[in-house]
């Protein structure tokens, strides 16, 4: 809610209907990037805007109030995923061949 | 077991059962009471080993398969990643989808899911985990339901084990495009080379990904919005930097403008990873 996305993008932009960043995390590489859905009078604006944000962070430093509530989030919502036996056992499962995974090849 | 049965079995016990894919994993999960553990595991060790792949439940299952892709089609946000990652990484590795194509689905028959399975599901690519189960018993049921693995010769290619009795069905069609992962290549490579000692190259799907980058603009006047995805690549799970990058994506958040953020749940190699990507089947339905 009160993420970049959110605070930078949505709260402004009504034509916007879902901005997120998503990250695929695999073995040896991971897919890291933002996308947006928006009404197609938008069209111009959008891709400016996703890649201001991106720039934002490469360019200027982040606020040490907003990096803690983001590593906070991180530690969080792993922590509570692990609440979940179906999570915990899943995530287990995914450590230990990855692990194998790892030391083999 | 015929498939009432296992319906039965699964129900009567309060199980909860399934089989999901994503790109680098096939999980069959089970959630069940303690009581149940010996059984939630002959069940899955015997759809695992033993499928018997009935002709008329994979023409069901081919039927099931072909409505899920068309409805999957019509939702952008589901697609949209998976063409992502076939444009990142050049339709080879990760980049191969997790949706069969339509035009195999045909293909797909009992000998072409054994020899899937066969080259797949080896011991040395399978791990079982329990949470809330005492370790030696799940050592013990492990040992019982799972040692026959280790005794199938690998030459024995797509002869399997005739002297198992054939039971229910496993691994829903689409599984077979969801490729062995790229981190197993070595590992694949080595395995079908035993399998196809003449053949002259692994079947590209065992091929490892590379990022490769690139573009795709897809037109579509009818659609209500316009959809952008900006992707770039990033560190693998074993690098230090994961958490650099995973702090960077909650950083950015976003969600829906309706509903107020909780849209990403992060957890390590979990949540994200299969969110996309996984496709998920009820094995009763099988």
């Amino acid at each position: 809610m009160y993420s970049r996305l959110y605070t930078h993008i949505l709260n402004h932009h009504a034509a916007i209907d879902h901005c997120a960043s998503f990250h695929h995390i695999y073995n040896d590489s991971s897919l890291f990037g933002l996308f947006a859905s928006f009404a197609p009078s938008a069209r111009s604006t959008v891709l400016p805007h996703l890649i201001h944000q991106l720039a934002l962070l490469l360019y200027r430093a982040v606020p040490p109030e907003e990096l803690s509530r983001a590593k906070n989030q991180l530690k969080s919502s792993l922590a509570m995923a692990l609440e979940s036996r179906s999570v915990e056992v899943e995530d287990l499962g995914r450590q230990v061949s990855m692990r194998v995974v790892q030391r083999r090849v | 077991m015929l498939d009432a049965d296992m319906a039965t079995a699964t129900s009567v016990l309060g199980d909860q059962i399934m089989c999901s894919s994503s790109r680098e994993t096939i999980m069959y999960q089970s959630s069940h009471f303690h009581r149940a553990t010996p059984l939630a595991i002959s069940l899955i060790s015997e759809t695992v080993q033993k499928a018997s792949f009935l002709p008329e439940e994979l023409e069901a299952q081919r039927a099931a398969a072909e409505y899920e892709i068309r409805e999957l089609r019509a939702k952008p946000e589901v697609i949209l990643p998976k063409i992502l990652h076939h444009i990142a990484y050049d339709g080879k590795g990760l980049g191969n989808p997790l949706l069969c194509p339509e035009d195999r689905i045909h293909l797909i028959d009992a000998s072409l899911m054994r020899h899937f399975m066969e080259q797949t599901y080896r011991p040395e690519r399978m791990v079982i985990a329990g949470a809330g189960v005492a370790h030696e018993e799940l050592v013990e049921l492990a040992d019982k339901h799972f040692s026959p693995l280790k005794h199938a010769p690998v030459v024995d290619g797509l002869a399997s084990t005739p002297s198992f009795p054939r039971t229910s069905p496993s691994v829903p069609p689409n599984l077979l495009h969801s490729q062995p992962p790229n981190v197993f290549k070595s590992l694949t490579r080595a395995a079908s080379s035993y399998l196809y000692p003449n053949s002259p190259s692994p079947p590209s799907s065992v091929a490892g990904s590379t990022y490769t980058g690139g573009y795709r603009f897809i037109h579509d006047p009818q659609s209500e919005f316009n959809h952008i995805y900006v992707a770039f690549e990033g560190v693998g799970i074993h690098d230090d930097d994961i958490y650099e990058l995973a702090t960077m994506q909650v950083l950015l958040g976003g969600g829906g403008s309706f509903s107020a953020g909780a849209h990403y749940s992060y957890s390590h190699a979990i949540d994200l990873i299969m969110s996309a990507c996984r496709w998920s089947w009820q094995r009763h339905v099988l």
